[in-house]
């Protein structure tokens, strides 16, 4: 019983430490003042309207979000065979391919997207949104081996050879039973890989430049000239965004049996 | 339905240990063998290269005289049931039987009729709506079951099918199995570790140990004339005598004494073995056959029965006999082997 208290005041405290900064920006959003302030001394709509105002950040969220999701639909598309091939395939040094699948976590963003830049865009001269699309891929795609890796971990593996001795090929096996059985996880690291990518600012910093404009660097921008509630207000713009996928990806895929 | 022949199967790891050696045997049209053995003997990795899922080193399978190792899993019109049922979690009951009709591409009319018929003989039909989350250990049994015969299988293949089912259910479901087996005459091959499970459905049995079979039998023939120390043992015996030179026609020396047996002396037998419950024992000589003196060295209560390990000239025997006669330790016995219950092992 006494453990169990303890155990509610630190969690308590946990989730008051990573909500109290989103309350803070969301209140700060609707304050009348000409720079970010707490407490707000009025309340006002007007900041999210201001956005409306900037077309930086409006074509830096459309192109952000575009990118976002191109990346993270090509880690799943390429992701998901691969994770297939390791864990099914029979094949060889599975460890060792997954060591190599997940080493952008190991490397700092600041040195996929430098190296991405000396290679990709001063090297080979590809223009920028597709060196960015191959630097959100990076980022997103050790989140698709390990989550989709787990999610056919958890999957009985006699479940698709009684299909295939049902009279079902190979491949038809993997649309019609294995794909169906792994979609939570699948979901899970499309939003995780989005997430990641469409927040990273070092990878795009290196990779975005004048007349590319993507979201965080432009947030960069507005920051360094005006400091005003405008800020708040895109954020949380954003967290509205990263909600509704959520909850859109939970009503469709079942998000939450995965994280149960 | 269908004849299958096994022919010569090999199998090693890593090419160096054997995993299966020189594997035959035949199951008859609408029989149905099990294949018996400790776990790790060989007998679920026989049944996946039956199904196509591993491929062998060498050696055929052959269903009706064709040999079908080159036909992929999923054309070879077989039905496997798994011991973790492997149900198809996102399908229901009725979807999960219907999924081997609907990749034979048969009409939506033909797999409503397959399917309702076969939810009825294994008493589903009112579970066809639930997914398997929502069924009891036995009814997902029940619906792999249903799932692996629909399609009318040449074969039908089950791994342990029912180890993870309590006692009781466990021997309701075997006579199921048994049952529709019978009426469908499906040719099939059941592995099992469970001794009585396979006695109690099986036309014939294959022992199997050490990635061989030890002997291929009636179940009757298992039980009462096993060939090897290996299948004796498994089968309930457990005193065992080594033959060390054959005296005359029927009498072998064993331990420098002499044991008098009936069976067909042509035999050359490498061991003698009788079971517990077969050796007489009393407190007082009464000059038989096959009589020998000892002492008992500890008993333990069996339920019904008591065990006596019993220090003899043979060597130390152990004997199950009901409490009308209670010894206790160091009590001086005589023991004596009925000839005709003294059977010969040939390795």
């Amino acid at each position: 019983m006494h453990s169990h208290k303890v155990l509610n005041v630190i969690g308590t405290v946990a989730i008051l430490f990573l909500v109290f900064p989103l309350i803070f920006i969301i209140i700060t959003s609707f304050g009348t003042g000409s720079t970010i302030e707490f407490p707000i001394k009025g309340f006002t709509f007007n900041w999210y309207l201001h956005i409306l105002d900037q077309p930086d950040m409006i074509s830096g969220l459309e192109t952000s979000l575009l990118v976002s999701f191109i990346a993270s639909a090509f880690g799943l598309l390429i992701g998901i065979p691969a994770v297939y091939a390791m864990f099914r395939g029979g094949i060889h040094h599975t460890a060792w391919f997954q060591m190599l699948f997940l080493s952008p976590t190991f490397l700092p963003e600041v040195v996929i997207g430098f190296s991405l830049y000396q290679g990709l865009i001063i090297t080979l001269h590809w223009p920028m949104m597709i060196s960015l699309i191959v630097g959100y891929f990076l980022l997103g795609f050790p989140f698709v081996i390990r989550l989709v890796g787990a999610g056919l971990n958890m999957m009985d593996p006699h479940m698709e050879e009684a299909a295939w001795i049902s009279g079902c090929s190979r491949l038809k096996g993997f649309f019609k039973i294995v794909l169906p059985n792994i979609k939570s996880s699948i979901a899970a690291a499309f939003i995780f890989s989005f997430i990641n990518s469409f927040n990273s600012i070092p990878v795009t910093l290196f990779l975005s430049g004048p007349g590319f404009n993507m979201l965080p660097t432009s947030i960069l921008n507005y920051m360094q000239e005006n400091y005003d509630p405008t800020i708040s207000a895109i954020s949380v713009i954003l967290m509205l965004i990263t909600t509704l996928i959520m909850m859109l990806i939970n009503h469709f895929m079942g998000l939450n049996r995965l994280l149960k | 339905m269908a004849e299958v022949t096994i022919k010569n199967l090999e199998l090693s790891y890593d090419k160096k240990h054997d995993v299966l050696s020189d594997l035959s045997m035949k199951v008859k049209n609408g029989e149905l063998v099990s294949i018996l053995g400790p776990s790790g003997c060989g007998k679920t990795t026989t049944l996946r290269i039956i199904a196509g899922l591993l491929k062998p080193d060498h050696g055929n399978i052959l269903v009706d005289n064709h040999d079908i190792g080159r036909t992929p899993v999923y054309k070879r019109d077989f039905g496997m049931v798994f011991q973790s049922y492997a149900l198809f979690p996102h399908l229901t009951v009725f979807s999960n039987v219907a999924f081997g009709l609907k990749m034979r591409h048969l009409s939506r009319h033909e797999i409503q009729n397959k399917v309702k018929q076969v939810l009825e003989i294994t008493n589903l039909t009112n579970l066809a709506k639930r997914f398997p989350s929502e069924l009891s250990g036995g009814q997902q049994q029940r619906v792999s079951l249903a799932r692996a015969i629909v399609v009318n299988p040449r074969v039908l293949l089950m791994d342990e099918p029912l180890s993870n089912l309590d006692a009781k259910l466990r021997v309701e479901m075997r006579e199921d199995i048994r049952s529709i087996q019978q009426k469908l005459h499906i040719t099939t091959i059941f592995v099992t570790h469970d001794q009585q499970e396979c006695f109690a459905i099986s036309d014939h049995v294959a022992v199997m140990n050490h990635g061989k079979f030890e002997q291929i039998g009636t179940p009757q023939d298992i039980y009462y004339h096993p060939q090897t120390l290996f299948v004796a043992h498994f089968v309930g015996y457990e005193n065992f005598f080594k033959v060390e030179k054959q005296i005359e026609n029927n009498e072998y020396q064993v331990n420098h004494q002499v044991i008098h047996t009936d069976f067909d002396h042509s035999y050359e037998p490498k061991y003698l073995t009788i079971r517990p419950n077969e050796i007489d024992l009393h407190q007082h000589k009464n000059n038989q056959m096959n009589e020998f003196n000892g002492k008992v060295v500890n008993f333990s209560f069996l339920g019904g029965s008591y065990r006596y390990m019993i220090q003899t000239d043979l060597g130390l025997l152990q004997v199950d006999q009901n409490d009308k006669d209670k010894f206790d330790v160091n009590d001086s016995v005589y023991v004596s082997l009925n000839s005709q219950l003294v059977i010969p092992l040939l390795k």
